[in-house]
């Protein structure tokens, strides 16, 4: 069957995206970026405002209760299915929906997956929220390695220029203009275009999600502090100052365990409230608002000047009654654009395509607070995939849960038992209850110590076998969660498989995981359960997302080594030096520098982490002052501490 | 953050060129009455410890190297500290140091007309005492001050100055 191709336009008839329908099921139409196939982003679009099923290579619409109503040519529709026929607008809130008998993509996947194993399902929410983008913009004008300005300007679009722009506005865009701040740029020469008003916005989806709701602690140690730079005062120190400072004498708990971590006491890690706290506070200091424009990158080139020009999209609501197409010129461009998609593997993937609506199988980053209501109200069994923090977190919240409903059996299956953890140099990492154990994603000596030096010296060969020896799945030790384990394996609740997945289906309203255990017998087992949650991971693939497959496309820069398989697999990572830039893209005094998990398996292993963001912020900035860009001065020990002093009192940069 | 060796020693010769030097001279110049010699003890009682730190930290460096993280608690570093400083005490009392100044008073041992040294003045509290003002400044330095007035520092592995920036 054909796949077919919607349309979405605005009200002056101008296309702003394509959905390809390839698969039999339902489509969901709405707000929601994270939970629709259909994201229309915009006031006038309900959370779920409506429905298409793709049936026999015919459409069907619905409305989902929706506030505004859709309409189907003229019609209003109610909760039946109509057929929707080629030509017919569909009206969602601003929007028309429309596809005509030819509109059969003709173009290959969207997303390429460089493996078997895995491939991506392009989905909103983790990947990008696809009304802005497929569209015509910026077209032809962008067709080429080096735009000329004069048409830039002569497009009419120009929305303004600056010395320094960062693209993404997460935690990574925030943690660079912090330094560039610190380093003496005025405000008025930074612009920072995202898609969330505050830097950590999509760090606390993906945190909420995977059950680290605000109250509970983080996988980041006391000095990694995206909020200030020095790493003092940490946030143990913090934590303590407020308690005492409350009367509480036991705040001092917080430091001792500084004093005693790894091995006299468990690693302090901040509350995920203190850090988004913190934060603010900074965004406010540095004036991150000011900074922000509201955008989605589209694409970047090279100017004839020696500058770049970004194409971005602004939201419908900011664009009153122009296009939402604009331009930016900046001699200096970091990217911080984050994860670019959440992959499955494949078996949960033809599952999800299969049946499509169920909400049996989900990823533990997306929303799935329903499964717990679900469980606490009528019990059930659940297949936990995957020995990560995040199951460990799973878990956690599943113990949880059976305290209000003893009925909740939990089945956790891993590939295989961990006999021994890795090795590397005289050391080897700690294994109980079939994990992995360490602190931190990456042994410490990565974030400052050997390991980073080690690293950063080495050939791309060398790198890929270190980044080997030391990544890998692993988890915190932490004593209540092993409690829980312990617990549900005496009372019998919890218990462990060890296999590779067949195959999933649904099964009288269950969903039986078929599995092939380890060891010389090869059996094969049903797992029975109502819920699956995999926990096994999102998985960075550059090329997933569109803007940043456009500039691999356009201007070809060196890509790193993937490392790893399964779950375990890291994907490479664009190419950049020892100062972040991401050399190919150097346009006469230009540059381009890249943060975060889009530099993964390059000259730094935490690179997706805060410190690493910090790590990467750090040495750009310095890498700019060396070559004396403008507004930075260098950061010699008096200034260094005369900011820190104004960071302590509150005052601007 | 884990330090490489290089950093070690760095950081090590800083704190007592920072802090270590300065104690030591004030609690010298005190003991001899704030008159010039300063007392040799407390000077040769810090250069030895920092002495003995010199060499320590590779052996401590290698012992790291066991351990997944190449890192121990703070509170490791300072139980070896103190052991540092009990092992240099005890080495003066014991008369183990013979460059230490009291044995350039040695004095005649009647019994068996050979010379000996004398036992150095310095008392256990007041080499404790010595050891602390060093010591509890230094791991203030090391958790909370280097890094608000060296950036990079911690990063480099307690190695001082800025990366190497090369084009
Ligand atoms: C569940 C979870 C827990 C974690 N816990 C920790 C922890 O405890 N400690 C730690 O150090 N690290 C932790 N991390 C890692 C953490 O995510 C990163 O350190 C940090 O959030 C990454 O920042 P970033 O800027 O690279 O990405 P993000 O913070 O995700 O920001 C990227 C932003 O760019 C936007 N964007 C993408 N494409 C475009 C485009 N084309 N145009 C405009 N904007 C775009 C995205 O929407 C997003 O808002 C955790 C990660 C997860 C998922």
């Amino acid at each position: 069957m054909m796949p077919i191709e919607i349309q979405v336009r605005d009200a002056g008839g101008r296309t702003l995206a394509r959905f390809r329908l390839a698969d039999e099921g339902e489509y969901q139409i709405g707000r929601e970026q994270a939970k629709v196939e259909i994201p229309l982003v915009d006031g006038s679009v309900s959370r779920r405002h409506a429905a298409v099923r793709l049936s026999g290579g015919r459409l069907f619409v619905t409305d989902s209760g929706s506030t505004n109503g859709t309409r189907l040519g003229e019609t209003p529709l109610g909760k039946h299915w109509y057929e929707w026929l080629a030509g017919v607008p569909l009206v969602v809130g601003i929007f028309t929906l429309v596809y005509e008998p030819g509109d059969f993509a003709e173009e290959a996947p969207a997303v390429e997956t460089d493996d078997e194993r895995t491939a991506p399902v392009p989905r909103a929410g983790t990947a990008d929220p696809v009304p802005w983008l497929e569209s015509e913009f910026p077209g032809r004008l962008f067709a080429r390695d080096t735009v000329p300005v004069a048409e830039i300007v002569a497009s009419g679009k120009l929305a303004g220029e600056t010395d320094y722009l960062a693209v993404g506005g997460g935690i990574g865009s925030f943690v660079w203009v912090d330094h560039l701040r610190i380093w003496g740029v005025p405000q008025d020469r930074i612009r920072v275009i995202g898609v969330t008003a505050s830097c950590y916005e999509k760090w606390k989806e993906y945190c909420e999600n995977s059950q680290i709701p605000g109250r509970e602690r983080i996988r980041s140690n006391s000095i990694s502090t995206p909020d200030n730079l020095w790493g003092f005062p940490g946030y143990a120190l913090r934590e303590t100052w407020r308690e005492v400072k409350g009367g509480d004498i036991r705040g001092f708990r917080h430091i001792l365990k500084v004093f005693g971590e790894p091995t006299l006491a468990e690693t302090y890690t901040p509350r995920a409230d203190d850090v988004y706290a913190a934060l603010d506070r900074e965004e406010l200091r540095i004036g991150w608002r000011q900074m922000l424009t509201f955008g989605r990158a589209i694409a970047l080139r090279k100017t004839d000047d020696g500058r770049y020009v970004l194409a971005y999209k602004i939201p419908a609501d900011q664009a009153g009654d122009s296009d939402r197409d604009r331009y930016f010129l900046a001699r200096v461009v970091q990217l911080a654009t984050g994860y670019p998609t959440t992959r499955y593997l494949d078996d949960l993937q033809s599952f999800k395509r299969q049946n499509r609506g169920s909400n049996r199988v989900v990823n533990a980053y997306e929303e799935h607070e329903g499964i717990y209501r679900a469980l606490a109200e009528r019990g059930g069994t659940v297949v936990v995939r995957g020995r990560g923090i995040v199951a460990s977190r799973v878990l956690q919240r599943l113990h949880e849960t059976r305290q209000r409903n003893k009925q909740i059996g939990v089945l956790h299956l891993m590939r295989g038992p961990v006999e021994a953890g890795a090795a590397f140099d005289l050391a080897r990492r700690a294994v109980g209850y079939d994990v992995e154990m360490q602190p931190f994603n990456w042994p410490k000596a990565c974030w400052g110590g050997e390991y980073r030096r080690l690293l950063e010296a080495a050939a791309p060969e060398k790198r890929v076998e270190l980044l080997s020896a030391w990544g890998g799945t692993t988890t915190a030790e932490r004593a209540d969660w092993m409690a829980i384990l312990s617990a549900g394996k005496r009372e019998g609740w919890y218990r462990i498989y060890f296999g590779e997945v067949k195959k999933m289906r649904l099964k009288n309203d269950k969903v039986v995981t078929e599995i092939v255990a380890k060891g010389p017998f090869s059996e094969t087992l049903d797992l029975v359960a109502d819920y699956v949650i995999d926990c096994t991971g999102l998985i960075a693939d550059v090329t997933s997302s569109p803007f940043l497959k456009d500039l691999l496309a356009r201007y070809n820069p060196p890509r790193n080594k993937a490392t790893g398989s399964g779950p375990d697999q890291r994907l490479a990572g664009i190419a950049v030096t020892n100062q972040f830039e991401i050399a190919a893209l150097r346009n006469g005094p230009g540059r381009v520098y890249a943060a975060g998990v889009v530099t993964q398996n390059g000259p730094y292993a935490a690179v997706d982490s805060f410190l690493g963001l910090q790590y990467a912020a750090l040495r750009s900035t310095d890498h700019l002052a060396a070559a004396r860009a403008p507004g930075l001065r260098r950061m010699g020990p008096l200034r260094s501490f005369v900011q820190w002093l104004k960071w302590t009192a509150g005052a601007k940069p | 953050m884990t330090p490489t060796l290089f950093g070690r020693l760095q950081t090590r010769l800083a704190l007592y060129l920072l802090i270590g030097l300065p104690v030591t001279l004030a609690i010298a110049f005190r003991a001899s009455g704030w008159s010039w010699p300063p007392a040799a003890e407390p000077c040769w009682f810090i250069a030895t410890l920092f002495a003995l730190g010199l060499v320590l930290e590779p052996v401590y460096f290698q012992m790291q190297r066991f351990r997944w993280d190449q890192d121990w608690p703070f509170a490791f570093f300072a139980f070896f500290s103190v052991m540092e400083f009990l092992a240099v005490y005890a080495a003066m009392r014991l008369d183990w140091l013979p460059y230490l100044p009291a044995c350039l008073q040695s004095r005649l041992d009647p019994a068996r007309q050979v010379p000996v040294c004398q036992v150095p003045s310095l008392t256990l509290a007041e080499a404790a005492a010595h050891f602390g003002l060093v010591f509890v400044p230094m791991l203030i330095a090391l958790l909370a001050g280097l890094q608000i007035f060296m950036v990079r520092w911690r990063y480099r592995g307690g190695q001082f100055g800025r990366f190497p920036v090369i084009d």
